[in-house]
């Protein structure tokens, strides 16, 4: 191989890495080798061409392998302005391999660039054209456009160097500006005319390339040279080209492709004679094209003839033609060979759009089904493709029914878009409307979790606007439960349907209904719950006479009239109130009135999954950007309550209003007359029923006044005493800071009990902490008392917590949590137990709920200029208040920034004009009972002291003075502290 | 337009990338961290392409290498199919029998054959002939400029 020359030192390096036994040993070897280039290239001037060229390949082939190699990026384009084509060669090929054509150090090289571009060196040209059509940008297109097109179109540039430029061009066509002036229509026609005039198929190759780049913006102005396009693809089909082209003995196939795609761009000619030999080339090609044995040959073959059938459309060729290209892809579709499997399932999708060769292409329907069952997923997705495509009034029984049959053997990456594409189909062409029903629901039964909520929305806006499928809709989803069914979407459906159509159903009485709704109600999540609730009080209603149902309902329904989730509590509550009076009932709960119709909800949702937005399911903004779109909000106050929501008018469609499909629910109608309204239930009146014996708060030292000391003094308690040490076994505040930055840890821990702390959710008004006990003892720990105290601020549920823990063993008791109303002061957790001996521990923890927890970052970088404005609007205290702090440590800033991205702040980088500083923006989120979610934006500048680094300032600012008093206090905590 | 060009192992070690389209550093690392799982478990006998994002991947296993080429959707599939193969050839018209050792240790060769295949992610020249004459007129120029290092070195002494 004398033609490859050695370089010894690239060889050798090369040997050494492959020869490393594993990652750590390669990056040892790639770090010496990287620091030795470093200091030959550090050292001046006395490295000789040779090494030069051999440390920028070995630079390239460390870059390979996937490390940083920043520093040789100079060097390579050092390489560029040198005189020896070796070393420019490797300068201009690193470069193209490094940088990218957003890389300013481009910039520095342009003027080699162009130095080259205008030399009389070939070589030199060639290798700046290379890299320019590579690399370039939108600053090359301007600067550089011209002296390229120069190169093109001067007859004494040889061919090498004009194909080069002319898809350098096309490289600076892409990018240019739409305003820049580069190959203008009026001028570059007749150039390109002249150019298509080229004999060298290499160069008339890269033209045609360039010309497609050009009517794939705009024909216009190059309609002239379509007989010359027509000429060149008829030349090509009589083999008259040299023999150095053709691949495996077709003219040129490349060419072919190219010409054939120009052409699709052109309107259809009214050149009846063109249009004639243009015609009689693609029948030729579509059904002259024999199968050979060669499978390149073969491939350059289907090439041509997938790129025929696409101008044949683009010229609405006549029904014989498109009929004969059916014929084709219908015999590609049904051979073994997946990749012309795969084409002629993806080209038959563009046919299908024709009307008139749609009876061609359902003749092929049984290939096409038989390909959803392929071993290829590509093919599997094209068959889905097509057959949604293909899909028409006559045939989609058939259709469906087999995307339906596919739908349960059917891989989970395609499942979602399949179950879509389905519902649409249902809702486009369905011959009937029990059908439709019939489809719906085994779609939405077969489809589990794939079905999103638009599918069965849209069956149940179908059956409660067609009155002739009340009942059958009701027996339809009545049998399914029957059979089994559990899933939610299914169980939702059937909620509705039932609770207003049930009673058309001869024969099956609510109790029965009610029971099956039942059996799946605890699985269900809230939203369905909520909606079950609702067809329990409907059913109630059919059956005044049942006394058993009533009593079933009034069970759940009081049960639920203390849940936490204010949604549920709230329907429960009512629909109690509704059942004791049902006259009353009767004249507010009333079924579901007729649907708008407002467009098919199903063709919304494909059209968001094809990228579009849905309207309906944009959140709220966030705080941070309401006002962005001119309702600036001066005052704080007004901040705090944005964003101003009109109160509902059903008080129970707050909450899950975005699932509850039917926007009016049973008792919507908010004229109760009093006498109905429920007495007023305390949500938290009896949920610490369970501690029984003398209330634990009284038994503890009473909270210190101090919220950041140590909880009153537990020490006293049990100092004095020999036996078990009961006190805590570490600093309980330093516990608690890190649980303040941290999502799990230890709460607190002495020599028999210790408590750790997981939670869940948050970054919102609510969330769950998961408590761990465990008993690090070999005794009992008896007594155990675990309390919440209530407090206003916050609401509580905790799990039980039985009265003895075994010995080395852990519990979980969950506790959610609500934040209802802004506040000051973490609450706290207070737990007593009793050892054998008598000894007793009382502690008063703080539990870690402080105001980040509810605090959510923004996801989007705060503009400045919101900022500053926000900023500058609290003017001083208490709103924004500031605080200094004095360290014994040095205060690094990335600490800072860690502290506060685990807080879950969002630092604003960027925004603080001095880099020593760190500013950062949250969203405080609390939820009043039976109100809307409330924002407060909260704004954070932390100021560290440059030259000793001692000393910090923390200022914080939001609309809400407890917020900005508890986030600066917890900041200078945590801070001091850090 | 071809996007990008790949070559990987089948371990899936990077022995040629070139991108056609710009991609930040970061974006390559990814395209690659997607693409080589995609293409290393097909089995073998599906067909060569993939939907991968809005772009298609097109992709031919030789030997113990993959060549990938990353298109544009509306792209002519088996054309591009052929450009790999079209690249290959050439590769191993020039090496030999080309195989994954050569491609490793002239991985510089590689692209400088690629360079005059493609530009702007468009095929520059169709003739085999053609490119290996521009590489080996190439190899001349740089083995020339070796023996003229001599001269200038003493002229300056």
């Amino acid at each position: 191989m004398a033609k490859l020359q050695n370089m010894r030192g690239l060889q050798n390096f090369i040997s050494d890495i492959r020869a490393c036994a594993n990652k750590e040993h390669e990056k040892t070897r790639v770090d010496k080798e990287l620091g030795k280039i470093r200091k030959k290239f550090a050292s001046g001037g006395n490295i000789s061409e040779y090494d030069k060229k051999k440390y920028v390949w070995k630079l390239l082939y460390i870059f390979m392998l996937g490390y940083d190699v920043e520093f040789g990026h100079k060097q390579a384009a050092d390489l560029i302005p040198a005189t020896k084509y070796a070393e420019k060669q490797v300068g201009y090929m690193a470069c193209a391999i490094l940088l990218n054509e957003k890389d300013e150090f481009l910039r520095l090289i342009i003027n080699s660039i162009r130095n080259d571009l205008i030399s009389k060196n070939e070589a030199f040209q060639c290798l700046a054209l290379g890299f320019v059509g590579n690399v370039g940008g939108q600053e090359m297109a301007s600067l550089l456009a011209v002296d390229v097109m120069n190169l093109l179109t001067n007859g004494a540039v040889r061919a090498i160097v004009r194909k080069k430029a002319a898809l350098c061009l096309l490289r600076l066509l892409r990018k240019a500006g739409p305003e820049a002036d580069i190959l203008q229509a009026d001028t570059w026609s007749v150039k390109m005319a002249n150019l298509l005039e080229e004999r060298d198929p290499g160069v008339l190759l890269a033209i045609v390339t360039l010309l497609l780049g050009i009517v794939s913006r705009s024909y216009e102005g190059y309609e002239g040279l379509l007989p010359k396009l027509v000429a060149i693809l008829d030349r090509l089909k009589k083999r008259e080209v040299q023999p150095d082209y053709t691949y495996y003995g077709i003219a040129s196939p490349w060419l072919q492709v190219k010409c054939l795609r120009v052409l699709q761009y052109f309107p259809i000619t009214d050149d009846p004679a063109l249009l004639n030999i243009l015609l009689e080339i693609l029948r030729k090609i579509i059904t002259g094209t024999e199968v050979a044995k060669n499978i390149n040959k073969n491939n350059a073959n289907h090439a041509i003839v997938f790129e025929a059938i696409a101008l044949a459309l683009a010229l609405e060729a006549d029904t014989e033609l498109l009929t004969a290209s059916v014929g084709l892809l219908g015999k590609f579709i049904s051979v073994r060979e997946p990749n012309i499997k795969y084409l002629g399932l993806e080209n038959m999708v563009r046919l299908a759009e024709v009307p008139a060769v749609n009876d061609a292409i359902v003749r092929h329907q049984k290939s096409i089904v038989a390909s959803l069952k392929d071993t290829d997923v590509s093919i599997r997705r094209r068959a889905l493709d097509l057959l949604f495509t293909m899909c028409n009034r006559n045939n989609a029984r058939d259709i469906i029914h087999e995307l339906l049959e596919y739908l349960e053997i059917a891989d989970f990456s395609l499942r979602e878009e399949l179950v879509l594409k389905t519902a649409v189909l249902a809702e486009r062409f369905f011959p009937d409307l029990h059908w439709y029903v019939d489809v719906m629901l085994t779609l939405i039964d077969r489809a589990g979790e794939f079905a999103s909520k638009d599918i069965w929305h849209s069956t149940v806006q179908i059956i409660s606007n067609n009155e002739d499928l009340h009942e059958y809709g009701a027996r339809k989803v009545y049998e399914a439960l029957q059979r089994g069914s559990v899933h939610e979407a299914l169980v939702c459906t059937a909620g509705y349907v039932l609770g207003d159509y049930g009673n058309t159903m001869k024969g099956v009485p609510p109790s029965e209904l009610f029971a099956l709704l039942q059996e799946r109600f605890p699985s269900m999540p809230p939203h369905a719950k909520g909606i079950l609730l609702s067809a329990y009080l409907k059913l109630c209603l059919m059956a005044p006479q049942d006394i058993q149902l009533k009593e079933q309902v009034m069970e759940v329904l009081s049960r639920y009239a203390r849940f936490m989730d204010a949604d549920l509590q709230q329907r429960a509550v009512e629909y109690m109130g509704l059942v004791m009076h049902p006259d009353v009932a009767k004249r507010n709960v009333a079924s579901k009135p007729p649907w708008e119709k407002r467009g098919s909800l199903l063709l919304r949702r494909l059209m968001h999954r094809a990228g579009g937005e849905e309207p309906d399911e944009q959140e709220h903004k966030p705080v941070w950007m309401q006002d962005e779109n001119g309702d600036a909000v001066e005052s704080p106050t007004a901040v705090q309550f944005a964003p101003p929501q009109a109160v509902p008018t059903s008080p129970s469609a707050n909450g899950h209003a975005d699932d509850d499909l039917l926007g009016e629910e049973a008792a919507a109608n908010g004229d109760l007359p009093p006498a109905s309204i429920p007495q007023p239930v305390d949500p938290l009146a009896d949920l610490y029923g369970l501690q029984t014996g003398p209330a634990p708060a009284q038994a503890l030292p009473a909270g210190p006044a101090d919220p950041f000391s140590v909880s009153g003094d537990p020490y006293a308690l049990t100092g004095g005493q020999s036996g078990a040490d009961l006190r805590p076994s570490g600093d309980t505040e330093e516990w608690f800071r890190r649980l303040c930055a941290s999502s799990n840890g230890v709460l607190y821990e002495d020599s028999c009990l210790q408590i750790g702390v997981r939670s869940e959710g948050f970054r919102g008004p609510s969330g769950q902490l998961l408590l761990f006990f465990g008993n690090k003892a070999d005794a009992f720990l008896e007594r155990l008392l675990c309390v919440v105290p209530p407090t206003p601020q916050f609401q509580f549920q905790l799990g039980a917590v039985p009265a003895r823990l075994e010995p080395k063993k852990q519990i979980q008791v969950p506790l959610m949590v609500a934040c209802v109303s802004t506040f000051l002061d973490a609450p706290r957790l207070q737990i007593s137990y009793t050892l054998a001996s008598g000894q007793q521990c009382n502690q008063s923890l703080r539990l870690p709920l402080t105001v980040n927890k509810f605090c959510r970052a923004p996801e989007n970088a705060i503009p400045a200029d919101m900022f500053f404005t926000r900023w500058r609007t609290l003017a001083g205290p208490p709103q924004k208040v500031g605080e200094r702090i004095t360290r014994t440590l040095q205060l690094s800033k990335p600490a800072v920034e860690k502290l506060i991205l685990d807080m879950g702040l969002g630092p604003q980088p960027g925004l603080d004009p001095s880099p020593d500083n760190l500013v950062a923006a949250a969203t405080f989120c609390f939820a009043p009972p039976g109100q809307q979610p409330q924002q407060v934006a909260c704004m954070v500048r932390i100021e560290i002291e440059r030259t000793r680094r001692l000393e910090a300032q923390v200022t914080v600012a939001t609309p809400d003075v407890n917020v900005t008093a508890s986030l600066k206090n917890l900041l200078v905590q945590l801070i001091t502290k850090l | 337009m071809i996007r990008f060009v790949l070559l990987l192992s089948r371990q899936g070690k990077v022995r040629l990338a070139k991108w056609y389209s710009t991609y930040t550093q970061k974006e390559r690392a990814k395209v690659i961290r997607d693409v080589t799982p995609l293409v290393l478990g097909r089995p073998l006998k599906l067909c060569n392409f993939l939907d991968w994002k809005d772009n298609k991947v097109v992709y031919k296993r030789y030997a113990s290498l993959f060549f990938v080429m990353g298109i544009d959707e509306s792209d002519n599939e088996l054309i591009t199919l052929e450009i790999i193969h079209h690249f290959v050839e050439i590769l191993d018209k020039y090496f030999g029998n080309v195989c994954e050792l050569d491609l490793i240790f002239n991985f510089h060769k590689a692209y400088f054959m690629l360079d005059e295949m493609l530009i702007a992610g468009e095929l520059q020249e169709p003739s085999k002939k053609a490119i290996t004459r521009v590489i080996e007129a190439q190899d001349q120029m740089v083995e020339n400029a070796k023996m003229g290092t001599t001269p200038t070195s003493q002229q300056r002494a």
